[in-house]
């Protein structure tokens, strides 16, 4: 069964603002009927994280209690670059987790979110110590991380091997991408891009070539037209944000999928996402037989301020539930 | 660079010491990161700050610019204003108009990018006419 809950990363921009407190953006996400689950970040909602105070503590459950919300992932970051001039070491990395499995041990969400900035050696060395506190590792697949990506293939390999229940994957859904959304292209514009400019970097999108490649070609095509560095830095946001995995290959992880990231970008008029296909994600999830939660996120905060996070939050949810009847 | 950036310097962010002037901010990522990931440049009127002046005091604590790549354990929570202290020959007037040009950059610690995966810079840039209070 497939079950919808909202990220609190969906509301970056409304957050910022400060003026809203934690209560208000949950007793909103209930009042709009937003899911049964929630998903925080915890460098983004809890001051002091990974420390959770047992303030903070009775505080997070006490408004999950109040507003009925199922706690379902606590996001952490791993943050190798940390030290700017200087990577963590694989053992770094382990003890920098280590808190954050205990943020979401205290704090009652039964799956930590992590990334693949760390590889999958740092996940086999915490399974005693994510055992021991009984939290899932979900390993989000963020684009460029499909599940045909070499680190991703160790990372499954390595998951076979331990066997264990605290290892999982987070796919997220602008992995698998079937467009660039318009209003990415559109907030482009305001740094000067060319309507040319924009046409070349869809052109280049579509093409079947490693992202790297992408990015060589772009900036060689598009500089050659005049496009300043700025300009094509924003430009790269297409091929950095937008994945274009094969919705089907997820298939081939849905028996360690543990949670889904609903990544979004906007709506038409009939109140599809046109850049992603949820109809189709869903089916396949569900013929798969994933059993768990799939998250609201809006990226809406990082190119425009035109919407209200909430409305567009429903806007997915009305969607959600649309196909979920229909399934 | 996006719609976050309206957030670093509010129209109060200027205000007049003793001994120069301080200019709070707020960060433009949606989580808070430490000092390690932060680098600034400042003008005033068109003139670039010596960032051998600059105090940046966060939590209470306080630091010179050059300390900034060692400050992974100084964070600043995403609604937490940092605060950034010039000294200048004459005392800022209280009230009066002045030309703020405000470079912020992050350098994000889980977004690797390029062949020798570095952090991913992002960069802002605030300009601002801002009365100082």
């Amino acid at each position: 069964m497939i079950k919808l809950a909202t990220s609190l990363f969906s509301y970056a921009y409304e957050w910022n603002s400060g003026k809203y407190t934690l209560e208000d953006i949950i007793a909103e996400t209930r009042k709009r009927d937003l899911g049964t689950g929630l998903e925080i970040i915890g460098f983004q909602s809890l001051r002091g994280f990974p420390n959770v105070s047992d303030e903070t503590e009775k505080e997070v459950k006490h408004l999950l209690d109040k507003y009925e919300f199922e706690p379902v992932a606590l996001d952490a970051n791993i943050d190798v670059g940390i030290k700017r001039h200087h990577k963590m070491s694989i053992d770094e990395t382990v003890e920098y987790i280590k808190p954050q499995i205990l943020a979401a041990q205290k704090l009652g969400f039964p799956i930590l979110r992590v990334q693949t900035t760390a590889p999958a050696e740092v996940y086999r060395k915490l399974v005693p110590f994510a055992e021991k506190a009984n939290v899932i590792m979900g390993v989000e697949l963020h684009t460029p991380y499909s599940v045909d990506h070499p680190s991703v293939i160790k990372m499954r390999e390595m998951f076979e091997e331990v066997g264990s229940y605290v290892l999982g994957f987070v796919p997220d859904m602008g992995t698998c991408m079937r467009a660039i959304p318009d209003a990415l292209l559109i907030s482009f514009k305001a740094t000067g891009v060319t309507d040319e400019m924009i046409a070349i970097t869809k052109e280049i999108w579509y093409k079947d070539i490693p992202t790297p490649q992408k990015f060589g070609e772009l900036a060689e095509r598009v500089g050659a037209m005049g496009a300043t560095p700025p300009q094509i830095g924003r430009l790269n946001m297409a091929f950095s944000m937008n994945g274009r995995q094969p919705i089907e290959m997820w298939s081939e992880i849905i028996p360690w999928t543990v949670h889904i990231h609903g990544k979004f970008y906007g709506f038409d008029k009939n109140g599809d996402e046109p850049s992603i296909d949820y109809a189709k994600i869903f089916k396949v999830f569900h013929e798969g037989n994933y059993n768990g939660y799939i998250s609201s996120e809006y990226e809406g905060s990082a190119f425009t301020d035109e919407f209200n996070a909430f409305d567009q939050v429903e806007k997915q949810h009305k969607l959600f539930k649309k196909i979920l009847k229909n399934l | 660079m996006g719609p976050l950036d309206k957030y670093i310097l509010k129209d109060d962010a200027l205000e007049a010491t003793e001994k120069g002037f301080q200019l709070k901010f707020q960060s433009h990522w949606y989580r808070a990161l430490p000092l390690s990931c932060m680098d600034f440049s400042l003008k005033l009127n068109g003139e670039e700050i010596d960032k051998n002046q600059i105090k940046i005091k966060v939590n209470g604590n306080e630091y010179t610019y050059d300390q900034l790549p060692e400050l992974d354990k100084e964070w600043l929570f995403i609604l937490d204003k940092g605060i950034l202290e010039i000294p200048t020959e004459k005392p800022l007037e209280k009230g009066q108009k002045y030309d703020i040009e405000f470079k912020y950059d992050l350098y994000i610690p889980y977004i690797l990018v390029g062949p020798q995966a570095n952090p991913l810079l992002a960069a802002s840039k605030v300009e601002k006419t801002l009365v100082c209070q």
